[in-house]
């Protein structure tokens, strides 16, 4: 499987194409069209038509966007606040790393599915809630990560060295502790990303995430289970849609992984 | 352990900005409605009595009641707990029988076609959403195929299909741990000298070399289990199976805070409770390690 990691790094290439481009793509994701209720694929729409006659090709599209924006942002929130914490508490050490293992084991005490749904089902739907429920979920595994990594490298002599000659600790930890740690950190966001689009579209499949008329992947699968027996395109479209997504992720996350010759990193 | 997952879920429900009152009598209840219905769910309290309440709650097993149907809140998920408990062990079952040869077969053959596929699959088990899955096998064994009924819950039958569902992920992780395992295990030294005293190869790798993965096994099932009982909610709500899951989800949409609790804090102590019988199995199948006291 090696040999060929650009396949999926061109679908996921081809994805994200889709979901900068739909604005300039003049697409219609809301257009109910009355006399296209629920037409299965044809040569102009390939993949048909939804229970309200709107473009599935089109809302898959606008479903990419929502996806891949969501997974964007809450990767970028918890990576950033996640490594901070991590590296603040392995460096400051004592009560303050206490503090976050504590904290740490009791993120990792809950499932964290299910803290998202919890999370989402109390704060109410919209993508903003989405948001921020799968970002609290997010940070704990960065944290983790950042800080039994920065324990293994704030002993190696060149921090040592950087600390005798009075360099100043942020400094040391931006320069010299920061890039050592990325290669671990930045494959664990892979993995991150993969369950971001992943919980994304199972909240809004429960009806929790993102709300109509914006399209998201999960809740057009839902809307098609109810239409299974005569427009089974309605589920099909979606469903390959997130596998395609999800699948590349891992892809190109295992390939990374194998090249930067880094253990395994626990998938949570 | 328990009683700070206790706490959490009360603080995430009670720090989080939205009035159950409000939603229960519209907005147009008046202020005395309101206020008599507040006083009567105790939600008048101090905060911190109101913690207090609830943590005594737990310890007597009761949960208070549901602002809805008014029952009480241990009655409900007494109710709905068996079914759930079926659907999870079914999936492990499905998870194990699945994972064994299959993990198995990858690592004798390694680098063969059977190796590449098993881990084909394995990989695209892991990427397919249970909510995807759900209705793929609906599609096909249900629709199409006509073998099984859709949803809902009743006899064996139906109980394959949502099996299936929320055990695909485990089974992937699962082969995946196993193949790497056995991996390791032979090449260790003691199954070059089961060979060298001419044991069958059944016997080798289904007795010395399977006893040594269980480990890292059972350490992987423990992890899961908690990835399988939140897929459980899912996988509940796709087929309309009367357990945990979907009562949580039915909850959160009526804004029925104390169920939703009940559901959060069941769920989570049973997670944290099979991972203590994990680490107590350690040392039933590896007497090596003992449990630093």
């Amino acid at each position: 499987m090696k040999q060929i990691y650009w396949i999926p790094l061109l679908i996921l290439f081809t994805w994200s194409l889709l979901a900068i481009l739909a604005p300039v793509l003049r697409l219609h994701p809301d257009q109910i069209l009355l006399d296209k209720i629920l037409l299965t694929p044809n040569f102009t729409q390939w993949f048909g038509h939804d229970d309200l006659g709107r473009s599935i090709s089109a809302r898959l599209i606008m479903g990419a966007r929502t996806s891949l924006s969501v997974a964007i942002v809450v990767v970028s929130i918890s990576l950033i606040v996640g490594t901070f914490i991590g590296m603040m508490s392995a460096w400051l050490g004592g009560i303050w790393d206490k503090l976050l293992i504590m904290v740490v084991d009791l993120f990792i005490a809950f499932p964290g599915m299910l803290l998202a749904i919890a999370l989402a089902g109390l704060f109410g739907p919209g993508v903003m809630n989405t948001v921020i429920a799968l970002s609290i979920v997010s940070w704990v595994g960065f944290a983790r990560l950042a800080r039994v990594q920065t324990l293994s490298i704030k002993k190696r002599d060149h921090v040592i060295a950087g600390y005798a000659l009075g360099t100043p600790s942020l400094i040391i930890a931006m320069k010299h502790i920061l890039p050592l740690i990325m290669a671990p950190i930045i494959i664990e966001a892979t993995f991150i990303f993969a369950g971001v689009v992943i919980a994304e579209a199972g909240l809004s499949f429960l009806g929790l995430g993102v709300q109509p008329p914006t399209a998201s992947w999960g809740s057009m699968v839902r809307d098609g289970t109810r239409y299974m027996l005569i427009a089974p395109h309605m589920v099909l479209a979606p469903g390959f849609a997130i596998l395609s997504l999800v699948l590349c992720i891992n892809f190109i996350g295992d390939y990374l992984r194998d090249k930067m010759n880094i253990k395994e990193i626990s998938k949570s | 352990m328990l009683f700070s997952i206790s706490t959490l879920v009360f603080l995430l429900i009670h720090l989080i900005p939205g009035d159950p009152i409000e939603v229960m009598l519209g907005e147009t209840a008046s202020l005395g409605d309101r206020e008599a219905l507040r006083h009567s769910l105790g939600l008048d309290l101090p905060i911190l009595q109101q913690w207090w309440e609830y943590l005594r709650g737990i310890l007597q097993f009761d949960l208070g009641e549901s602002l809805h149907s008014k029952q009480a809140v241990t009655q409900l998920l007494s109710e709905r707990l068996p079914a759930t408990v079926i659907l999870s062990v079914a999936s492990l079952f499905v998870a194990i029988v699945i994972a064994l040869p299959l993990g198995i077969l990858a690592a004798i053959y390694k680098d063969s076609v059977w190796d590449r596929l098993a881990m084909l699959a394995a990989m695209v088990g892991v990427s397919v959403p249970n909510f995807v899955m759900g209705p793929l096998l609906i599609l096909i064994f249900a629709l199409w195929l006509g073998w099984v009924p859709v949803s809902g819950k009743d006899g064996m039958s139906s109980l394959i299909l949502p099996a299936l569902t929320l055990g695909s992920a485990l089974t992937a992780i699962l082969s995946r741990m196993i193949r790497t395992s056995m991996l390791e295990v032979i090449q260790e030294d003691y199954i070059r000298a089961a060979r060298a005293r001419g044991l069958s190869e059944f016997r080798i790798l289904g007795l010395h070399a399977l006893r040594n993965t269980a480990l890292p096994v059972i350490t992987i099932l423990g992890m899961q289990f908690g990835s399988l009982l939140a897929g459980a909610v899912i996988t509940e709500t796709i087929f309309s199976w009367p357990g945990i899951g979907q009562l949580m989800i039915d909850s959160i949409q009526k804004r029925d805070y104390p169920v939703v609790q009940a559901c959060v804090l069941l769920i989570s102590f049973t997670y944290v409770f099979v991972n203590l019988i994990t680490d107590v199995t350690y040392t039933v199948l590896d007497p090596r390690l003992k449990i630093d006291t």
